[in-house]
């Protein structure tokens, strides 16, 4: 029933009131209410997000309600579709590294494909066109590479440099 | 929280967005972790249609093939001779997970090689684009037709010349559902059907059937194919009695496009028959989208295209099937194209208000950029584009017209003015471009001004890879290829060029030694050695493969050796 709404709980202990069509677009959420037969008056906990995260989750379904369902995920639907993000995604995931990893984690969590594609699309995109250096800048990454295979990777890259 | 602390597949759902460039180059060579990551990666798309030689060869040496799902390999203009290069490393027996595998303007015994292997039956998608659309040999499609029956495909596209496919044994296939063919008759058409009962999509390109045939209309008690919902006929010369004869076998449509250059353009631009007929015959259809373009030449008046839109303005195509439609009637070529918008048709011909009569069915028209949000490429004739442009200088939007362009054809038969290109960067965001094909006049009088002005359009589409470059001389049979050099920023990859001689060519490998590819035609009257050019580049020691017809030469480069 439209409007009609359930109490979730973060990790840090807040209780959201979300529109259960809303919170259906979670398939982690939907099954536990449909499959597990929870009571729609019962708090379901949400062990692994905090509240922060959880209301630009909340923020993201609620502007996606009304998207058409995305296809299956098998590997023949795998297509490598473009990069390009909608301008609204692109402004809700102006945040910093840190909240983007936890957007990404908690999408995985509730399985929400949409949310999960398109904040997995934005780190590609902080990847492509980058050089190794650039990616370990961007990233804060250590190169661990030993001086032996680091001499080959340079070779490598010299024979591939702009062919 | 960083990136190496996310989980396994997480990071490989971020690989899943990757290029492979980006992946073998770059982002394996970032620190041990991510080297095992992108080697344990097993769902590997390999796209190879825009890569450079050098790059292909050393991520080859890198392949595992049983962890490639996808393999897309071309002998397109960008990677001349890479299919049979692949498969001299190769063999497609290796890839014993494949699930789709896409060859384009592949060589006929390239094609043969590759049907006589064992090619896994994990495939589900395939995809054959013969080279400059040749007709197979009869041997290659019943080792084709073989191969469909052993397949449990669920998407096949051939792309082929003429109606050669009509020779070609068509097996049950229960697991198709998408299927993509050129020049089909209407005999085949319904073979087709009948062998692929859960197909539910089906696009026919070149479809002229009545060319060939009317079988349909022979038919006292035609089969109805259910099972299909979108169908898609594009460069459709058919008339609306044939049309609506092969239509009306399919009566479970809910999408139908059709792009055409009718023989007949009065009867199908007509709304009110489409009205009548899709009423009757197709009750499920949801969206129509249609790009008709006249062939012939007629003479309309503003009142003639009114006329014709307001067929279209109808309770049935505006409220119950929010269908709408444009008309324009270009004056100095007397062409009519009448089309749903957005505009469905990804080529367009521009032309400027000033020099078309146009109508639209909507009361409030919709503003240019949407009807023209789904348009990818655009021919301009410049010189008569400018003069219209000039009698309507402040109606420019300050949006771009084109906002989502990326190939851009101009025809211009005269000198390169400043505004023309300061149209251009009004209209089109040239940041988008990635091909330019134009035809340079070399004209000396006017050479200083075409030179400067095509500077400053290169430096806007700086994003540019392809150029494309057919000279059009209007003061002699003299190309200088210094000047034509001159043009090719030093960021193009993939040269296309029309030459007349061996000197043209070493002129071009001593300035732009960049390239990774290079299309040389050869100009229509002559005749062109292009086994000199090949003793040429192997002269200079050039790593490269090709193929070369009468007219072309193609050539994929890869690193001039040392020594």
């Amino acid at each position: 029933m439209a409007g009609h709404k359930i109490k979730l709980q973060s990790n840090d202990g807040d209780i959201f009131d979300v529109e259960v069509e809303i919170a259906k677009l979670s398939i982690t959420i939907k099954t536990m209410l449909e499959d597990l037969s929870m009571n729609e008056e019962e708090i379901i906990p949400l062990p692994n997000i905090n509240s922060a995260i959880f209301k630009k989750v909340i923020q993201w379904t609620t502007h996606h309600k009304d998207d058409p369902p995305l296809p299956p995920e098998d590997d023949e639907n795998r297509e490598k579709n473009t990069n390009d993000i909608s301008s609204w995604d692109q402004e809700f995931l102006k945040v910093d590294q840190g909240t983007l990893f936890e957007l990404i984690l908690a999408a995985n969590y509730l399985d929400i494909k949409g949310l999960l594609d398109v904040t997995c699309t934005s780190v590609a995109n902080m990847i492509k066109g980058k050089t190794s250096e650039e990616i370990r800048q961007t990233f804060n990454i250590k190169n661990d590479f030993t001086p032996q295979e680091e001499e080959q990777i340079k070779k490598e890259n010299e024979w591939c440099e702009n062919k | 929280m960083s990136l190496l602390t996310l989980p396994v597949e997480i990071l490989y759902h971020i690989i899943d967005y990757l290029d492979i460039s980006t992946i073998f180059l770059s982002f394996s060579n970032v620190c041990t972790y991510l080297r095992i990551i992108s080697k344990t990666y097993n769902h590997y798309q390999f796209d190879f249609r825009s890569i450079s030689k050098t790059k292909f060869h050393y991520i080859c040496q890198l392949i595992q093939p049983e962890n490639i799902l996808s393999l897309t390999l071309s002998d397109e203009n960008k990677t001349p001779g890479e299919i049979r290069l692949f498969f001299s490393l190769f063999n497609i027996d290796q890839f014993t997970r494949l699930l789709s595998l896409t060859l384009l303007e592949i060589d006929e015994d390239d094609l043969n090689k590759i049907l006589h292997e064992n090619i896994t039956s994990t495939i589900t998608s395939l995809v054959i684009n013969w080279r400059e659309s040749h007709c197979p040999s009869q041997t290659t499609l019943t080792s084709l037709s073989s191969i469909l029956n052993r397949l449990k495909l669920r998407k096949l596209e051939l792309k082929t010349g003429s109606y050669a496919i009509e020779e070609m044994l068509w097996p049950v296939q229960y697991t198709l559902e998408h299927l993509i063919l050129m020049y089909v008759t209407q005999k085949q058409y319904c073979t087709i059907l009948r062998e692929t009962p859960n197909l539910k999509t089906l696009t026919l390109n070149h479809c002229s059937m009545h060319k060939i045939d009317e079988y349909i209309i022979t038919l006292s008690d035609p089969i109805l194919y259910k099972q299909l919902t979108s169908l898609i006929l594009t460069d459709s010369r058919m008339m609306m009695n044939e049309l609506t004869s092969v239509l009306s076998l399919t009566p479970s449509l809910n999408y139908l496009k059709i792009i055409s250059l009718p023989d007949s353009f009065n009867t199908i631009s007509d709304g009110s028959h489409w009205e009548q007929f899709i009423s009757t015959n197709l009750p499920l259809l949801h969206k129509f989208e249609f790009f008709f373009t006249n062939m012939y030449n007629v003479y309309y008046e503003s009142r003639d295209v009114q006329l014709l839109i307001s067929r279209f303005q109808t309770r049935f195509w505006l409220e119950e099937k929010h269908w709408y439609v444009v008309c324009d009637y270009i004056d100095y070529l007397n062409q009519t194209m009448l089309y749903t918008i957005p505009l469905c048709s990804t080529d367009f011909t521009y032309e400027c208000q000033a020099n078309k009569i146009s109508y639209s069915s909507l009361l409030t028209m919709e503003t240019d950029t949407v009807i023209t949000e789904n348009v990818r490429a655009i021919n301009l004739t410049l010189t008569k584009l400018m003069a219209g442009v000039a009698t309507m200088k402040n109606e420019l939007s300050n949006q771009y017209l084109f906002r989502n362009l990326t190939r851009l054809t101009i025809d211009v038969d005269q000198e390169w003015s400043k505004e023309c290109v300061e149209f251009l960067s009004k209209i089109i965001n040239l940041s988008r471009l990635d091909k330019i094909t134009f035809n340079p006049d070399l004209n000396p009088n006017s050479i200083h001004n075409t030179l400067n002005n095509i500077h400053i359009l290169m430096k806007l589409a700086y994003n540019l890879s392809t150029l494309a470059i057919h000279p059009y001389s209007s003061s002699n049979d003299i190309i200088n290829m210094e000047i034509i050099c001159s043009m090719i920023p030093h960021h193009i990859k993939y040269l296309e060029l029309t030459i007349r001689d061996i000197n043209s060519m070493k002129i071009i490998l001593d300035q732009h030694e960049q390239l990774w590819s290079l299309t040389l035609l050869a100009s229509s009257d002559r005749s062109t050695p292009w086994s000199d050019f090949i003793d040429e580049l192997i002269y200079r020691k050039k790593d490269f493969v090709y193929w070369q017809s009468y007219y072309s030469l193609h050539i994929w480069f890869g690193q001039t050796r040392k020594y």
